[in-house]
């Protein structure tokens, strides 16, 4: 029994001396506290892998350079949306979030975003969103776009990257 | 107990031998092999960007697997399937279906459509007049990655491969039954690994991008399978909302 063990370690520091290139941790797998969470949709910092070998200064940087983001800042296509942009605690980590498909999250979803259904309808705060609406909504259209009203409270979907979000406004004019 | 001590002594002293023995090798050879830039690498990564240059139009079919991490340390892989039409310069559609999402991306040369099929929500902006530039403006705007945007902007002239700080020549490697060049790159956020036809027509039939800023440095893993004379049909690259979709907003990231 004693020599199983003491084989097992032999083979097992042999390993490690003969992948110095192979970083420390790789044998100490830590069994997850608790169970992968069966309903994983919608956890705004989970971690994912880049699809892309392009950094976000360099995409960034050409952007700016061909003046494609500033031509269209003024367009208020999106800029309008107010509360997207102030009441989320934008912060401004590109590698903070990702959606799932591999999409880094628009840095204003990484914050307040619940991962089930919104609580009481009646006290949804101004600003805070939700990934799924509460049962029994129906969709207004203002302006082109389309609103969820649940109740009292106002619901405007957006894209977060490519995933829908639904943030608390005040009932469309 | 006696005999065990001096089974476990020799033991010792073979596993020291083999350690020794393996340790220069072990340690030497993927230093040489990626602490610099191989020029085989670098001659196969310029043949695929030099005929991906010269495509016009074309059909990437995709398969990807991507790691993400659940809990604090426990990585699952997620799958999805591509297609992405592109015609150079100014129309592309691409149709992602994965575990949870199904998405339409549709660009005319004047705007971008993000159809979420599922959900039935689509969001329409302005863009520029280019396929790159766009797959830029939407990283840049609205943190949106597009899914092997490297290649399509590869074909559009951008020069990619300026980042590479180390780069290997791995092997011949077979995808899909297809004889490939292997290479592996190094850059400051990314590895990546890219199978490169070897053939008359060099595309990139599989890719590896393993994120080096995350700690348990998940992968992207994508096999490609190319028709470089699709046939199309210009409606493909035209949105017409269904009866039932609503219109919402892109949201912009924070700069």
């Amino acid at each position: 029994m004693k020599l199983t063990v003491v084989i097992a370690f032999l083979l097992v520091s042999g390993l490690l001396t003969a992948e110095p290139q192979r970083r420390g941790g790789g044998g100490a797998a830590r069994a997850g506290g608790g169970a992968a969470r069966a309903s994983s949709g919608r956890s705004a910092n989970r971690d994912i892998s880049s699809s892309s070998i392009r950094s976000s200064q360099d995409v960034n940087r050409s952007v700016t350079r061909n003046g494609d983001l500033n031509r269209n800042v003024n367009v208020g296509e999106v800029n309008r949306n107010v509360n997207v942009d102030r009441d989320l605690d934008v912060h401004g980590s590109f590698n903070g979030g990702y959606d799932r498909w591999g999409h880094p999250l628009a840095a204003g979803a990484a914050v307040g975003v619940a991962a089930g259904v919104a609580g009481a309808v009646t006290s949804a705060a101004l600003g805070s969103t939700v990934a799924v609406l509460p049962p029994s909504c129906s969709t207004v259209v203002v302006d082109g776009i389309g609103y969820s009203q649940c109740g009292s409270t106002w619901y405007e979907p957006y894209y977060s990257g490519t995933t829908v979000q639904y943030v608390v406004v005040s009932p469309p004019q | 107990m006696n005999r065990r001590f001096i089974l476990f002594l020799s033991i010792w002293c073979l596993s020291s031998v083999i350690t020794v023995a393996q340790t220069p090798q072990a340690r030497q050879k993927p230093a040489d092999k990626l602490g610099a830039v191989d020029p085989q690498a670098m001659a196969a990564l310029n043949r695929m960007s030099d005929y991906l240059k010269t495509l016009k139009a074309f059909r990437i079919t995709s398969e990807v697997s991507k790691d993400e991490l659940v809990d604090t340390n426990m990585k699952i892989q997620k799958s999805a399937s591509n297609e992405i039409t592109v015609k150079l310069p100014d129309r592309l559609h691409a149709h992602m279906a994965g575990d949870e999402q199904d998405l339409q991306f549709i660009y005319d040369g004047k705007t971008l459509t993000l159809y979420d099929a599922a959900g039935k929500h689509y969001a329409t902006a302005p863009a520029p007049p280019t396929v790159a530039r766009t797959l830029d403006a939407i990283r840049a705007r609205y943190g949106i990655v597009f899914p092997l945007a490297d290649f399509i902007e590869m074909s559009a002239q951008e020069n990619l491969l300026q980042n590479i700080t180390a780069a290997g020549y791995i092997g011949t490697s077979r995808i899909d039954g297809v004889e490939c060049d292997h290479v592996a790159i190094r850059q400051s956020d990314v590895d990546w690994q890219v199978w490169i036809e070897k053939s008359e027509t060099p595309l990139p039939r599989k890719v590896v991008i393993t994120t080096k800023t995350q700690p348990t440095q998940p992968q992207y893993i994508a096999t490609l399978k190319w028709n470089t004379t699709p046939s199309i049909d210009s409606s493909l690259f035209t949105f017409t909302p269904p009866a039932d979709a609503v219109r919402i907003k892109f949201a912009r990231r924070a700069n």
